[in-house]
């Protein structure tokens, strides 16, 4: 099977505090991977670098074989899911996704309906999204990580403000989008549920990376 | 194309905020100017733009004009440039997979309101001198107001932005303030300080057209080189 991502030798050093101290690992393609440690440990950080929004302070990072900063700016396919979720909060969450779908139009109307109703929503909801709680708020995130079926897609705590069954639901989703073919990368509180749906799992702790599965 | 229509219908939203403020601030600048005897039927159409926009040294109470004229610029810019929920951006950046193109759609968006709003300054000129009477003539220097108006102005905003990204926006708001009311004041100052005023650059038009344009070609990349190697965090 392919390398979906290769870190070699990555450290990150922001305001002279080492966050990532020389992590080096390879991920295959079509794989759902788990990173579980404490808040601050450095996964987070790990998941800004893989999509691009950060840039190491030395070492390399490829993704599907392109170096990142050096062939493209940004991975290709590639989604993402952070903790907090931020959306234009005046409009609905159709527009929000709509707008976001219109950079690249690789997608319908009806796809993005789709990918809305699969988390959950209701995609004719005409509420601004600053209506919505913070469960929906995540989930509408994670509708626009998957609408354009990306082949990575880095799901960073993504489990934040969702009640037990929408976790359930994400998680469905996880296994879902990996039988299409895509690449999923999840860090979670919940370690038994990473463990029962992760092919791998590594542990960051204090900016170093372990594979533990 | 579709970026910058994207980038649009992004700000619709905040059409008031800045349609409104525009459209009152330049009425209200008028109205400062005809009350105080400025300007009145017995100039031309073309001396009332004078009057308004040309040299403080020339017509010393037009400062005030200038000075309303730059500040709700300023200050409206952050409305146009405002960072748009930083997740949201994030997933815009990563669909645009290009910070060129990303921050392209901003300038451009940036132009077009800069634009706008001169528009709307010598627009609101132009029917007040109507309606005072004035004798009506187009010419060409409501044209070349327009265009280095436009591009001063631009230039000003490029700059605010540049500093915002490699300093804080406080500093840059400060800086841009004093930058402003120091031109504005000054008879003499450097040519890419003229601040639009046409009568300062009488006798220069394309050499200042060509120093403006490379002062705003400078800004693009020093901007862009920033946007390239700094941290997209949430």
């Amino acid at each position: 099977m392919s390398t979906a991502i290769q870190m070699v030798h990555v450290k990150k050093i922001i305001h002279g505090r080492e966050i990532l101290k020389d992590v080096s690992l390879s991920i295959a393609e079509r794989g759902i991977v788990g990173f579980v440690g404490a808040n601050g440990s450095g996964k987070s950080t790990i998941f800004r670098i893989i999509a691009g929004l950060v840039k190491p302070t030395s070492g390399e990072v490829f993704v599907f074989g392109e170096k990142l900063h050096k062939d493209l700016s940004f991975p290709k396919n590639t989604s993402v899911v952070f903790e907090k979720p931020g959306f234009l909060e005046q409009y609905s969450g159709f527009d929000n996704l709509k707008f976001l779908a219109d950079i690249q139009r690789k997608i319908n109307d009806q796809q993005i309906i789709t990918a809305i109703q699969r988390v959950g929503l209701d995609p004719y909801d005409k509420r601004p999204v600053k209506a919505y709680s913070q469960g929906m708020k995540q989930k509408l995130a994670i509708a626009q990580a998957i609408m354009e079926e990306p082949d990575l897609i880095l799901f960073d705590e993504a489990t934040n403000g969702l009640d037990e069954k929408s976790v359930d639901q994400l998680y469905h989703i996880v296994r879902e989008e990996q039988e299409r073919g895509a690449t999923v990368l999840i860090t979670s509180h919940h370690k038994a549920d990473i463990d029962t749906l992760c092919n791998e799992v590594y542990r960051v702790h204090e900016g170093t990376v372990e594979k533990i599965m | 194309m579709k970026l910058f229509i994207a980038e649009y219908r992004i700000l619709k939203k905040e059409k008031f905020k800045l349609i409104l403020p525009t459209v009152i601030l330049s009425v209200l600048g008028i109205l400062i100017s005809s009350k105080n005897g400025f300007i009145n039927a017995d100039a031309s159409s073309e001396q009332i733009l004078l009057i308004l926009f040309g040299s403080a040294d020339s017509y010393p109470m037009n400062w005030l004009y200038w000075m309303i004229l730059f500040l709700r610029y300023v200050v409206l810019l952050q409305i146009v440039w405002k960072s748009r929920v930083q997740m949201f951006e994030i997933h815009q950046l990563l669909r645009y997979r290009n910070t060129n193109r990303f921050w392209a759609s901003k300038f451009a968006m940036g132009f077009l309101f800069t634009c706008f709003y001169i528009l709307s300054f010598l627009l609101t000129a132009w029917i007040a001198a109507f309606l005072l009477g004035a004798s009506m003539a187009f010419s060409l220097t409501w044209l070349l107001v327009f265009l280095f108006l436009t591009l001063n102005l631009y230039g000003l905003a490029l700059l605010w932005l540049a500093m915002k990204m490699y300093w804080r926006v406080e500093g840059a708001n400060m800086i841009l303030v004093i930058l402003i009311y120091t031109g504005i004041k000054s008879p003499h100052p450097l040519l890419p300080l003229y601040y639009g005023m046409i009568e300062k650059i009488k006798s220069s038009l394309f050499t200042t057209f060509l120093i403006e344009s490379a002062v705003l070609f400078l800004l693009f990349l020093i901007i862009l080189r920033k946007a390239k190697t700094m941290d997209y965090n949430t």
